[in-house]
C-alpha cells in the first residue's frame, strides 16, 4: 500500500477512518471504514475514535448540521498530531483524518469531498482519492493540489488552477498548501474567524492574558467546531510563542479526570460534559464559556500585562475584529513584540562564543515600568524559555531567521530598548569607536566586492530560472515565495539604519513610523494614494513627533500587513482555489467565486504586485554596505563607496522604473510599503549635503510602487528582482555586520561561503536566497549586542 | 474522582531527563492499580494510589507529562499547582545527574513558596554501571535541601518508601500551612496551592 511503502517520508496524512456513533459512553465507536485499509496501529485504532465523539453521547441530541472540529493528540515525545473531524449531520458517524499538518481548512475541505462521495456510496472513488493523496509527496508552500478521479493528483507549484488537461472538467477537489509563514487571516483562517465571531473582544484579551500566564484554561461550548476553533486560534495568538503545555482541544468523556492536572493546560470541553468537569477537583482554573461569552478567572492576568499593551489590544481589537484580513493577528503580533521584543537587546555574544541570553539584561530594561514587572514573570514562562532557546539555537547554528515577529519588532521599534541601545552604541562610537570602524571598513570592503562578484554569477542562474518560469503561474509563484525575503529585507533595512547610517548624528527615526496615522490597508487604494504624498513630505517631522508614542506605533504594522495582504492576493486570486481555504465547509458560506473577487480586486492591489515590491527593496540595501564602511569615516558624506556603484548598476541599468518611486510617484497603489523603503531617502533628506548616491540608489527601492507595470511578467523585470535580491543578501553582510566583522572575522568567509550555496539554489526555487538572507540578517543581531558590549566594557 | 473517600489529595509531578525511569517508577508504585496509559494520547498521564498513613487516607495523584524532557528546564508555571515534585535521575547516567541544577534552577528561585522536592536516583539495580556515587548525590541534595532516595523501579526497591515518605511530609506540610495561613490563595504567577479538598479534617 502506498502508505506503508512510503513510510518514513512525511505523508499528507497518516490515517483516515469513519467511526460510527457509539451506543453508550462505555463503548468505543466502531470503525466503519479506514484508509489505508491495512492500517494496523492497534493503539491508535483503539484510542483515537473516542476523540471523534467528545460529548456525552447518551445525552447530547445529535446536531442537525455537519460539524467540523479538530482534536489534537500528543505522543510520548511531545509531538502533536491533529485529528480533523467531520461529524455528519445527526452525528451518525464521524469522518476523521489524522495528520501532522495543521492544515485545518485543507483537511476540512477534503473531508467534505470524501463525505459527499460517501453519501453517494462512491467508496472506491474515496479510496482512489485518498490513495493519490497518500502517495504524493508533500506539496510545497502554496503549491496548489488538484485531485481528480482517474488521472490522480496534480500538483502545480504555481499559483494557478491545476488545469486538468485539455478540455477536462475541473478537478474533484483542490487546495493550496498553506503557507505557515503567514499570519492567520480573517476569514480565510477558520479558527481565528470563529474565535473572533464567538468571543467578545474583552474575553479574547482575557484569554490571551491567561495563556500568556500559562494558566490552566478550560473552554466550553455547545458547538464542537466553535470549541476547537477557539482553542486552536487562541494558541495561535501567542505567536511567535507556542503553547508548550497540555493541549486538548476537545476532551473525550473518558478523559475528564485530566482536567485535574496540576500543570498548565488548555482544554476544550463540550457543554454536555461541562457539568461533570466542574465537579472535579479543579483549582485555579480559568473557565471560559464560549456560548455565554463569560470568562471566569481567579487571576488578574490582564492587569498583569503592561497597561499600554492592554489598551492597545482593547482599542484596536474592536476595530480590526470586524475587518477581513490579518488585522487581528497583526494586533496580537504587535502586542507580543511590545511584550517580548526586548529580548534582542539581551542577547550576548562574545567573540568566538555562542550567543547567549542574559536574563539580567532583559530584566534591566525599562526599570520601574510595568513592562519590567511583566518581564519578571515572563522569564519564568515555559513559552518564553522555549522561545529564547529556539532563537539561540538558530543563531548559534548560524541559521538565522527573520520571521514576522522579528520584522514586527524592528519595524515598530517595539523594543524601544533596541533603539536606546543603538543610540548608546552610536554614542560610544563617537567617543572611541573610530579605530574599530576603520579596521572594519578595511576588512569589509573586499568581502563586499567578492560577494558582489559571486552574486553576479549567481544571477545568471536566476535569470534562466525566470525565463523558464515566464508563464503566468511561474511568476505568481515566484511572487508568493519571495514574500518572506521581501519582508525580511525591509526588516533588515530597518534594523540597519541606526547602525550604519547615523554614526555621529541624531538617530533618524524609523521611517515606518511615519505612517502610523495611516489607515489600515484600506479598501480603496485610490483614496489612499493622495494622502500618502503629503505625508511623505512631512515625514521626518511626523516621525519625530510620534517617536515616543508607544501605542501609536501600533499602526505601523499596517505597512507590513499591507504588503503581506497584497502578497496573499497571489494566493487568493484564483477564486476557484479559494474555497479550500475558506469557511465553505461550514456550509454557511457558499462557494461563490465572486465573493472572493471583491477582496482581491477591490481591497487589494493586483496580486503579483508583491513581486515588484521585492524588486524594489533590495537595492536599498546595497547602498548600505557602502554606508557602513564609509560612514565610519565620514558619517555625513561619502556614501557612494566603491562597492555601491557597482552593486547598484545592475538594477539601475535594467530599470529606469526605479526612479519614479524616488520622486514619490504617488500614482502607484501600494501605499504602505513605501515608507519602509523610503527610510534611507529620509536620512538623505535629513542630511542633504551628502548621500546623493544613496538617494539615487534608493530610488530603486520604491520601484514596488510601480508594480502595476510589473504585473505583466516581463523577463527583464523579473531579472531585476533577482538581481536586487541576490545583491541584497550580499550587501547585507556589509552593513550591519561591518562592525561585527571585527570581533570575529570568521564571519566574513562564512558569508561568502553562502553564495555558492545560493547560486545553485536560486534557479530551483527562490527560497534559498531568502534563507541565506535571513541567516545573514539574523547574525547581525547578536553581533550588534556583542559590539555594544565591547563598547560598554 | 469527585468527592471520594479520602482525607488528603496530593498532586505530585514527576520531572527529569528522558529515560531515567520516571514512568516505571510510578507504574511500579501503583502496580497497575489504576490502569495507566489512558492519557498516552494527550501528552499527559497520571496514576493514582491511595495510601493510609496514621489512619488517614491519602490519595496520591502522580502526574507524568510526555515531552517535557524536551525542556531543558521547566519553569514554575509547570509545577505551580503541584504539591510535590519528584526529580528523577539515573544513577548510571552522569548526564542525567548533571542536568539537575538546570531542572532545579526555577524551583529554587522561589524559596518562600517552595514546593516539596524529592530527589530520586533510580536504577540502583544496575549498581555495577553506577556513574553517580551515592555520596555525591547526598551532598547535592543536602545543598539543595531536598529529600533524597535511591530506588530501583525494576526491583521495587524503595519505591513504596519513596511515596510513603513523601505522603507523610505532604501531610505535615499541609497541616502547617493550614494552621499558619488559612487563606491559601496564591499570588498570581507564583506560589503553590495545596489541595485542601479536605481541609475541614484538619481541625
Amino acid at each position: 500500500m502506498g502508505s506503508t511503502a512510503e513510510r518514513g517520508l512525511p505523508a499528507l496524512f497518516d490515517w483516515f477512518f469513519e467511526a460510527a456513533y457509539p451506543p453508550s459512553l462505555q463503548e468505543d465507536p466502531p470503525i466503519l471504514r479506514q484508509f489505508p485499509p491495512d492500517f494496523r496501529d492497534q493503539e491508535a485504532m483503539q484510542m483515537v475514535p473516542k476523540f471523534c465523539f467528545p460529548f456525552d453521547v447518551e445525552r447530547e441530541p445529535p446536531s442537525t448540521a455537519v460539524q467540523h472540529f479538530t482534536f489534537a493528540l500528543t505522543d510520548l515525545t511531545g509531538t502533536r498530531r491533529f485529528g480533523f473531524s467531520r461529524l455528519r449531520a445527526g452525528a451518525h458517524s464521524c469522518l476523521c483524518i489524522l495528520s501532522h499538518l495543521p492544515w485545518f481548512e485543507v483537511f476540512y475541505k477534503l473531508l467534505n469531498t470524501v463525505g459527499d462521495l460517501l453519501a453517494q456510496d462512491q467508496v472506491s472513488e474515496v479510496n482512489e482519492l485518498l490513495l493519490h493523496l497518500l502517495q504524493q509527496p508533500l506539496p510545497g508552500t502554496q503549491d496548489s493540489v488538484g485531485l481528480e478521479l482517474g488521472s490522480g493528483v496534480m500538483i502545480s507549484s504555481a499559483q494557478g488552477i491545476p488545469s486538468p488537461g485539455p478540455g477536462k472538467s475541473m478537478p474533484l477537489s483542490c487546495f493550496v498548501a498553506p503557507d505557515s509563514g503567514r499570519l492567520p487571516s480573517i476569514p480565510e483562517n477558520r479558527n481565528l474567524t470563529e474565535l473572533v465571531v464567538a468571543v467578545t473582544d474583552d474575553n479574547i484579551v482575557g484569554l490571551f492574558a491567561a495563556l500568556l500566564a500559562e494558566r490552566r484554561v478550560l473552554l466550553t461550548s455547545r458547538k464542537l467546531s466553535t470549541l476547537t476553533s477557539c482553542v486552536h486560534a487562541s494558541c495561535a495568538l501567542l505567536y511567535p510563542m507556542r503553547w508548550e503545555h497540555v493541549l486538548i482541544p476537545t476532551l473525550p468523556p473518558h478523559l475528564l479526570d485530566y482536567c485535574c492536572a496540576p500543570m498548565p493546560y488548555l482544554i476544550g470541553v463540550h457543554a454536555s460534559l461541562a457539568e461533570r468537569v466542574r465537579e472535579k477537583a479543579l483549582e485555579d482554573v480559568v473557565m471560559m464559556n464560549v456560548d455565554s461569552n463569560t470568562l471566569e478567572t481567579p487571576f488578574d492576568d490582564v492587569q498583569a500585562l503592561p497597561p499600554d499593551v492592554v489598551s492597545l489590544l482593547r482599542l484596536r481589537l474592536r476595530k480590526v475584529a470586524l475587518a477581513p484580513g490579518e488585522g487581528v493577528s497583526r494586533l496580537f503580533l504587535k502586542a507580543q513584540a511590545l511584550l517580548f521584543g526586548g529580548y534582542r537587546d539581551a542577547l550576548v555574544c562574545g567573540p568566538g562564543q555562542p550567543v547567549t541570553f542574559s536574563e539580567e539584561a532583559f530584566l534591566a530594561q525599562k526599570p520601574g515600568a510595568p513592562l519590567q514587572a511583566f518581564h519578571r514573570r515572563a522569564v519564568h514562562l515555559q513559552l518564553f524559555k522555549q522561545f529564547i532557546e529556539g532563537r539561540l539555537e538558530k543563531l548559534n547554528r548560524g541559521e538565522g531567521f527573520s520571521d514576522l515577529f522579528e520584522q514586527e519588532i524592528t519595524c515598530s521599534g517595539a523594543s524601544s530598548g533596541t533603539l536606546r541601545s543603538y543610540q548608546l552604541w552610536a554614542d560610544n562610537l563617537k567617543k572611541g569607536g573610530g579605530a574599530l570602524l576603520h579596521s572594519v571598513k578595511a576588512k569589509t570592503q573586499p568581502a563586499v566586492r567578492n560577494m558582489y562578484r559571486s552574486a553576479k554569477s549567481g544571477l545568471k542562474g536566476v535569470q534562466s530560472l525566470l525565463t523558464y518560469k515566464d508563464g503566468d503561474s511561474g511568476l505568481q509563484r515566484g511572487g508568493s515565495l519571495r514574500a518572506p525575503s521581501l519582508t525580511s529585507r525591509s526588516d533588515c533595512l530597518q534594523q540597519r539604519l541606526p547602525i550604519t547610517q547615523h554614526f555621529g548624528q541624531n538617530r533618524p527615526l524609523r521611517p515606518s513610523r511615519r505612517l502610523q496615522r495611516e489607515e489600515r490597508p484600506s479598501e480603496s487604494l485610490g483614496e489612499e494614494t493622495p494622502s500618502l504624498s503629503p505625508e511623505d513630505a512631512q515625514g521626518p517631522l511626523a516621525e519625530e513627533a510620534l517617536d515616543g508614542s508607544f501605542l501609536g506605533s501600533g499602526e505601523e504594522l499596517d505597512l507590513l500587513s499591507e504588503i503581506l495582504d497584497s502578497l496573499s492576493v497571489t494566493a487568493t486570486r484564483n477564486s476557484s482555489l479559494r474555497p479550500s481555504q475558506s469557511l465553505d465547509c461550514c456550509h454557511s458560506l457558499p462557494d461563490i467565486p465572486g465573493r472572493w473577487r471583491w477582496q482581491a480586486d477591490d481591497e487589494k492591489p493586483p496580486g503579483p504586485q508583491p513581486l515588484s515590491l521585492s524588486v524594489g527593496l533590495p537595492p536599498l540595501h546595497t547602498p548600505q554596505p557602502s554606508d557602513a564602511t564609509s560612514a565610519s569615516e565620514h558619517p555625513t558624506s561619502q556614501l557612494p563607496s566603491e562597492a555601491s556603484p557597482e552593486i547598484i548598476s545592475p538594477s539601475q541599468s535594467s530599470t529606469a522604473s526605479a526612479d519614479p518611486s524616488s520622486k514619490g510617484d504617488p500614482s502607484s497603489s501600494l501605499t504602505d510599503p513605501q515608507p519602509l523603503r523610503l527610510s534611507p531617502p529620509h536620512e538623505a533628506t535629513q542630511d542633504p549635503t551628502a548621500q546623493e548616491s544613496p538617494c539615487s540608489q534608493l530610488s530603486t527601492a520604491p520601484s514596488p510602487r510601480e508594480s502595476p507595470p510589473l504585473l505583466t511578467p516581463t523577463k527583464p523585470n523579473s531579472d531585476i528582482t533577482w538581481t536586487s535580491q541576490v545583491l541584497d543578501s550580499f550587501s547585507d553582510p556589509g552593513s550591519p555586520e561591518n562592525p561585527r566583522a571585527q570581533p570575529s572575522e570568521v564571519l566574513l568567509p562564512e558569508r561568502t561561503h553562502l553564495q555558492p550555496h545560493e547560486e545553485p539554489g536560486a534557479p530551483r526555487s527562490p527560497d534559498p536566497p531568502a534563507g541565506n538572507w535571513r541567516g545573514l540578517q539574523a547574525r547581525s543581531r547578536p553581533r550588534v549586542a556583542e559590539l555594544k558590549k565591547c563598547f560598554e566594557g | 474522582m469527585s468527592m471520594e473517600d479520602y482525607d488528603f489529595l496530593f498532586k505530585i509531578v514527576l520531572i527529569g531527563n528522558a529515560g531515567v525511569g520516571k514512568t516505571c517508577l510510578v507504574r511500579r508504585f501503583t502496580q497497575g492499580l489504576f490502569p495507566p496509559g489512558q492519557g498516552a494520547t494527550i501528552g499527559v498521564d497520571f496514576m493514582i494510589k491511595t495510601v493510609e498513613i496514621n489512619g488517614e487516607k491519602v490519595k496520591l495523584q502522580i502526574w507524568d507529562t510526555a515531552g517535557q524532557e524536551r525542556f531543558r528546564s521547566i519553569t514554575q508555571s509547570y509545577y505551580r499547582s503541584a504539591n510535590a515534585l519528584i526529580l528523577t535521575y539515573d544513577i548510571t547516567c552522569e548526564e542525567s545527574f548533571r542536568c539537575l541544577p538546570e531542572w532545579l534552577r526555577e524551583i529554587e528561585q522561589y524559596a518562600s513558596n517552595k514546593v516539596i522536592t524529592v530527589l530520586v536516583g533510580n536504577k540502583i539495580d544496575l549498581a555495577e554501571r553506577r556513574e553517580v556515587s551515592q555520596q555525591r548525590a547526598e551532598e547535592f541534595s543536602e545543598a539543595q535541601d531536598m529529600y533524597y532516595l535511591e530506588t530501583s523501579a525494576k526491583e521495587s526497591d524503595n519505591v513504596e518508601k519513596l511515596f510513603l515518605d513523601l505522603a507523610c511530609r505532604l501531610i505535615s506540610e499541609a497541616r502547617q500551612n493550614t494552621l499558619v495561613n488559612n487563606v491559601s490563595s496564591p499570588l498570581p504567577g507564583e506560589g503553590k496551592s495545596i489541595s485542601y479538598l479536605t481541609c475541614c479534617n484538619f481541625n
